[in-house]
């Protein structure tokens, strides 16, 4: 069912583009191609032929156009990658040149810098002091995927008025400035310490023969594979942070694999996201998966 | 003086006024965001950090048009740090709607705070470690029972 019909709807595609003498339709044509097979082709294809049907019926030029198309396709490809929370790495598989397709979004909010540090703090600080939103200048230069990221696309992204924008980045960009850090004071100052037992927070790592002499063990062990997990788009949103605790940020849950005294176990570690790919570990321990 | 009024050394802000050699800074919490002081200072007391954007200097403009000075002459003194052991001591909707009651108590997961509002995580009671809830606390619902013995 999925090759054929996508042969069907690549061609039905080109014969409309080719009518609409787009610049680039030999690299749309082939970019639609390879999108169908990895993708369930039909709500892909209702949407786009509904639309360049329309376009086509009542001759409006201006949605024949190369970049309204190629907006669309973004659009809907979003939509698709929503509702069935795809892995985002196929996404990697689509590129062209001009035509390269990412799930991965910029969070912007205008005047907020990208690069931590003093400059970024006091813009933020200066604008949380005039009431702007101090969730979304938090979120501003955070990158995330369109499938699990605060809020929704555009318009009023995060919540009602919001002036908040997007952009997409590649996801090699995204792989390239990922970073994960661990610090080791979250297992030798806290887990390990009364404050972390007190809260049972020591329990998981002993049961698995991990001590306060393996901190500097975990938290390589955990930027490793935070690292990892993030870049692919593997995480989802904390659902237990409250609305408020967004001003310093949005947390996302990543899985950690570890493996001692003859167990493996998965817990759900809490991360902060910050600008340019940066994730900072917030807590090693949510709970087990599963 | 200054440090009567919760201004201490190292402490950074933005250059509003100039008088002569007496400088008036808006200075800003380095751990409270959104606690701000106006203080004049003599030039030899601070030294140059980096020279602000327009678009910086429009917010500042901007705020200064809105702010009234006599209410910001003091920051807050901050005792709380990350990994301190906290007690809820209130009994509120936002937090109890999480499943967080008065006499709980949490662990401040972050070194800042926003409007004085600590970022704390309750885990369940039942020693499991597993989290309760994530919650930004206002700084009078709370009391440290336990500092944080962190170098």
């Amino acid at each position: 069912m999925g090759t054929p019909f996508s042969l069907r709807l690549t061609l039905s595609i080109a014969s409309l583009l080719r009518k609409s003498c787009c610049p680039s339709t030999r690299n749309l044509k082939r970019t639609s191609f390879n999108i169908c097979n990895v993708l369930d082709c039909y709500y892909f294809a209702e949407k786009f032929l509904i639309m360049l049907k329309w376009a086509e019926d009542y001759q409006i030029e201006n949605l024949l156009n190369y970049s309204v198309i190629k907006s669309c396709i973004f659009e809907i490809l979003c939509d698709i990658a929503k509702l069935r929370r795809l892995n985002m790495s196929n996404f990697d598989a689509i590129v062209e040149n001009n035509n390269e397709i990412s799930a991965w979004i910029k969070w912007i909010h205008y005047g907020v810098p990208d690069e931590e540090g003093k400059e970024r703090e006091d813009i933020r600080n200066r604008l949380a002091d005039l009431f702007h939103c101090k969730k979304c200048t938090a979120l501003s230069g955070c990158y995330f995927v369109t499938n699990e990221m605060p809020g929704h696309l555009p318009p009023e992204m995060l919540h009602p008025r919001c002036d908040c924008t997007y952009e997409f980045v590649a996801a090699s960009q995204v792989k390239e400035q990922a970073r994960a850090i661990c610090s080791v004071n979250k297992f030798s100052g806290f887990v390990f310490q009364q404050s972390g037992i007190r809260a049972g927070k020591d329990t998981p790592y002993l049961d698995l023969g991990f001590d306060i002499n393996d901190s500097e063990y975990l938290s390589k062990e955990y930027e490793r594979q935070a690292k990892e997990r993030y870049e692919q788009g593997q995480y989802v949103l904390h659902k237990k942070q409250t609305e408020k605790s967004k001003t310093f940020g949005q947390t996302i849950n990543i899985v950690i694999e570890l493996t001692g005294n003859g167990k493996t176990r998965k817990v759900r570690s809490g991360w902060m996201v910050h600008p340019l790919g940066l994730i900072v570990l917030a807590t090693p321990y949510l709970g087990y998966v599963g | 003086m200054l440090a009567q009024r919760g201004i201490h050394k190292n402490y950074r802000g933005e250059v509003v006024e100039v008088n002569g050699d007496k400088l008036k800074i808006l200075f800003d919490h380095p751990r409270i965001h959104g606690n701000y002081a106006f203080a004049w200072v003599n030039e030899n007391e601070v030294k140059f950090d980096y020279r602000a954007s327009e678009y910086a200097k429009q917010l500042t403009d901007e705020l200064l048009s809105k702010t009234d000075e006599t209410k910001h002459t003091s920051l807050i003194e901050a005792d709380v740090h990350e990994y301190d052991w906290v007690q809820l001591i209130v009994e509120k909707e936002e937090y109890t709607k999480y499943g967080v009651h008065k006499g709980m108590e949490g662990c401040v997961l972050m070194s800042d705070s926003y409007d004085n509002t600590w970022y704390v995580e309750f885990s369940k009671e039942d020693g499991s470690g597993e989290v309760l809830a994530d919650l930004c606390v206002a700084r009078e619902d709370f009391i440290i029972t336990e500092h944080a013995n962190i170098q």
